[in-house]
């Protein structure tokens, strides 16, 4: 039996390539033959690490396919010609409303993907979602397989290279509070609702602070282009930095740079920087939508709203009130413990033993 | 560990406490905030400029980009098989003489303005890789210079050690000295008075050799 991962695009360095990359090393670990196919090879990643669609052998009825489902693909619409019994590994898909005055080729991309999503609802044999999040959004869409929740698998051990010196020598310890998010430039993730709580924190309760956004804007330049506008008008053009896209190093820096994580994201199917700046012991804030609440478990400093004065006032309790922050950091360090390599991988194995038996029954 | 391992922190509670704190603070008026909504789209969006910059990475990847589509081919896909796409067919073949020397031309522009981006990163490489030789030099001589702070630092040290024990040298020399002329005094006095005596004696014999 062959285990065959499926997937559009890896990338190198995103959660979706990671994830793959690591179910990869489980799989080999439990003894199963397996490989990577995708549309798209990020040329960064080394030499064998993927083969493109075109390569895939053709599959018997014993075998197994693990679709990554991230975006629109005409693979989509392939998938259920192809033999072997499937599983579809659920990364969600960016509702196309936020992408619609920025990117119609990103809202078409989008739509396109959720459609094809929702083409795959009665042709699997089974899912794993992400988050509980993604869960309720396969089943809104009619899945009627079983679908299992296991969260993205996170290589820890990648966060212990060491990071830039020079942020962290002009940014690190300059006593002016940095508040930080790391994601890419995307309408979802609400950047404009993160400047404005900054806005009310650093002209009423630190002046002496700065905001910054970690991420790329790559395909929303004129998302990235309003954001800048709105940050001039505000007056922060000073106090906002907008990284782009950065080197891995770079953005350990940032976060061990951080004072507080700020997240008012509308839409995340999972939001690994969450867990990332838990890893890192820096308090988060963030607004609770889709699967946010799901990933924070409880911990971090949930908003019920994303209205600016809550979230700067919860922001001046973390950085003033040392108590408050200690406690919030107690409950990020406990929530960290389910998402180590070996209770994730401990789950995902449980999860594909079973469904890869039932395969080797057929 | 199952997803039952969620944390103990009462958030709600946490919650209360900020929304309390945010009634009582009644002096952030953020009714005039600006609305991202009323930000106008830019339909060209980024200016031309940008002082935010464009990392060396996207760099690359454009220059990958560019390089992989250059070359428009004459030749490709036009779809199902069909009467349109036989329509098709028959419309480039005829417009090939046309549309052939045009679409030669661009390439050759295109290959001009990949070959010039690819040379351009050549050069900015190789600055790039002059800047970080300067800054490992730099970095050598600032070594450098702190080593020899730090062994002027050791001598200066040395010099003032050496100093105290000269001090406590001469401070010696000076207690020997004045030791040296007391025991002078002594013996001179000591001297004298020996002196005094043998002679008083002599006088005694004198005088006994007169009377006898």
């Amino acid at each position: 039996m062959r285990v065959i991962q499926l997937l559009p695009t890896i990338s190198y360095g995103d959660a979706v390539g990671n994830d793959c990359l690591a179910i990869r090393d489980i799989l080999l670990t439990m003894g199963y033959k397996t490989g990577i196919y995708a549309e798209n090879i990020d040329t960064r990643l080394p030499k064998r690490t993927a083969a493109y669609i075109s390569q895939l052998p053709k599959l018997d009825a014993g075998d197994v396919i693990l679709y990554h489902g991230s975006t629109g693909t005409k693979l989509n619409y392939k998938l259920p010609s192809l033999g072997g019994r499937k599983m579809m590994i659920y990364h969600n898909i960016t509702p196309p409303v936020y992408l619609h005055p920025y990117s119609s080729a990103s809202e078409d991309l989008t739509s396109d993907g959720l459609k094809g999503i929702e083409f795959l609802a009665d042709k699997l044999d089974g899912c794993i979602a992400d988050s509980e999040f993604n869960r309720r959004d396969l089943l809104r869409m009619g899945f009627t397989c079983p679908i299992d929740v296991c969260p993205i698998l996170i290589p820890f051990s990648d966060y212990d290279q060491q990071p830039d010196r020079g942020i962290l020598k002009y940014y690190g310890d300059d006593g002016v509070v940095n508040i930080v998010f790391v994601g890419r430039i995307a309408p979802n993730k609400r950047q404009e609702n993160i400047i404005r709580a900054f806005y009310v924190y650093h002209k009423y309760y630190e002046p002496k602070s700065r905001l910054v956004l970690v991420g790329s804007w790559n395909g929303m330049e004129k998302y990235y282009a309003r954001l800048l506008d709105y940050t001039a008008q505000l007056e922060l053009r000073n106090d906002v930095i907008f990284t782009g896209h950065v080197k891995f190093n770079e953005i350990l820096a940032w976060y061990r740079a951080a004072d507080v994580f700020l997240c008012m994201s509308e839409h995340e199917g999972f939001c690994v920087p969450l867990v990332e700046a838990m890893y890192f012991d820096v308090p988060i804030v963030a607004y609770a939508a889709a699967a946010v609440p799901d990933t924070l478990g409880g911990s971090g400093v949930l908003l019920d709203s994303s209205d600016p004065k809550t979230a700067a006032e919860a922001i001046h309790k973390l950085v003033g009130d040392g108590a408050f922050r200690e406690t919030v950091l107690r409950g990020q360090r406990e929530r960290l413990k389910y998402f180590s390599y070996e209770n994730v991988s401990g789950i995902l194995k449980e999860q594909l033993s079973g469904f890869l038996k039932g395969a080797a029954g057929t | 560990m199952s997803e039952e391992n969620k944390c103990e922190v009462d958030v709600e509670q946490i919650m209360q406490s900020i929304r309390r704190d945010i009634q009582m603070a009644e002096d952030k008026d953020i009714d005039g905030l600006p609305a991202f909504e009323d930000i106008p789209l830019r339909e060209g969006g980024l200016p031309a400029w940008s002082d935010d910059g464009v990392s060396m990475d996207e760099f690359y990847r454009a220059l990958t980009r560019m390089s992989k589509t250059c070359n428009i081919p004459y030749y490709g896909e036009m779809g199902p098989r069909g009467l349109k796409t036989f329509i098709k067919r028959i419309v480039r073949k005829l417009s090939k003489c046309v549309v052939m020397p045009i679409l030669d031309k661009q390439n050759e522009l295109n290959a001009s303005f990949v070959c010039g981006h690819y040379a351009f990163r050549f050069f900015s490489e190789e600055a790039r890789e002059k800047q970080e030789e300067y800054d490992r030099k730099l970095e050598e001589m600032k070594n450098g210079i702190k080593r020899l702070e730090e062994a002027a630092q050791r001598m200066e040290e040395t010099t003032r050690r050496l100093g105290e024990s000269e001090q406590r040298l001469n401070e010696r020399v000076e207690r020997l000295e004045r030791r040296i002329a007391s025991l002078d005094k002594q013996s001179d006095a000591f001297g004298g008075s020996a002196a005094k005596e043998s002679s008083g004696d002599t006088c005694k014999v004198q005088d006994t050799a007169k009377s006898n």
